[in-house]
């Protein structure tokens, strides 16, 4: 005759056998195809960011080497807003899907 | 080198939902905890290292690309995913042919072509804490580049004391087949554009603030790129500044 906690521990052995949980693994199962991989951030892609570094440096007369995108992001519009430094000055710029420059600002 | 190529492997241990948790005493939680322990297993580095997502057929929904997946889909493929495969793209910009552009957000690098392209191709980047901005240049070119570990990483795994002079370039080396050195003006900034032994990392946040490629991807780009070239390093947020 088996006693019941014996016999509950070892079914509850049996069951963390079974569920994979003694072996460690942590390696998730999935299946995809292709592989399509997105960020997890909206930013704007590189190209828009750049032509917002060209309108910056052209607008305020900077050396173009000098203007950079520190950030940016999508806006309900779609169209995407990129922040921009140059020499400890920041300016704002917005522009849409299609590289046209729809404003800039100091930020 | 400043600390390229290192990979923390701290662990943590992820704990599911606390309303699972019933007031049914210490042993039931302490047990719960373990389990859960087991169950969801995450580093420090890999929580940090996704910031890009891939789509699960089994579960049906959009997941973290977490060096798990990343390590399991290039077992299954012996590639990448197709987002990060050498590819040529449009690419609006009034950037010089040869100039190379860095999107860390969507682990890609660009090097611009004539007639409004570029050559896209995959990387990874540093992870949380190492990413970094700014507009340098190719300062130096090297085949099969030698590493020399940073002191810390010495410290911490004394098997590496033996590369302390620097370990020479070959397929064991963490640089890879090439290297690109990026200079502010005449200095050295100790990041480089490289290769990578861990092919499956392309994709993740997971450097020290180098950009790895693929050695097949940055043997093509070193054949391209000119000694002088601009590269423009986008970072979203990142508080550490070169070259403006």
């Amino acid at each position: 005759m088996i006693k019941p906690v014996v016999r509950l521990s070892a079914v509850s052995l049996v069951l963390f056998f079974v569920s994979g949980c003694a072996t460690g693994q942590s390696e998730p199962e999935f299946e995809t195809q292709g592989g399509q991989v997105l960020s997890s951030t909206d930013t704007a892609p590189a190209d828009l960011q750049l032509t917002c570094s060209s309108a910056v440096a052209s607008q305020f007369t900077l050396p173009p080497e000098k203007v950079l995108p520190v950030s940016s992001s999508k806006l309900p519009d779609g169209n995407f807003e990129v922040r921009l430094t140059s020499d400890g000055r920041n300016y704002v710029c917005t522009v849409d899907n299609n590289a046209n420059v729809v404003s800039i600002v100091p930020a | 080198m400043a600390g390229c190529e290192m990979i923390e492997k701290t662990r943590i241990q992820t704990i599911g939902s606390s309303s699972l948790v019933r007031p049914a005493g210490k042993k039931f939680l302490c047990v719960l905890m373990l389990v859960a322990g087991f169950l969801l297993p995450l580093t420090v580095h890999e929580v940090f290292a996704a910031s890009s997502q891939i789509y699960d057929q089994t579960q049906r929904k959009w997941v973290a690309y977490t060096p798990d997946l990343a390590r399991q889909f290039y077992r299954r493929h012996n590639q990448t995913p197709e987002t990060f495969r050498r590819q040529v793209v449009p690419f609006r910009t009034a950037e010089k042919p040869g100039t190379i552009i860095i999107d860390s957000v969507r682990h890609f690098l660009y090097f611009v072509l004539p007639d409004k392209q570029a050559i896209r191709y995959g990387i990874g980047v540093g992870r949380e804490g190492f990413g970094w901005t700014g507009i340098v240049k190719v300062g130096r070119k090297q085949e099969w580049p030698r590493w020399i570990p940073p002191k810390e990483m010495i410290e911490r795994d004394p098997k590496l004391a033996k590369y302390a002079d620097g370990m020479p370039g070959g397929p064991e080396n963490p640089l890879g087949a090439r290297a690109l050195y990026l200079f502010e003006g005449k200095r050295d900034t100790l990041y480089r554009i490289h290769g990578t032994i861990e092919p499956w990392s392309i994709g993740l946040n997971i450097s020290s603030g180098c950009i790895r490629m693929l050695n097949d991807d940055v043997t093509d780009l070193f054949e391209r790129v000119e000694i002088g070239a601009k590269v423009i390093v986008l970072f979203q947020g990142a508080s550490l500044l070169k070259g403006v």
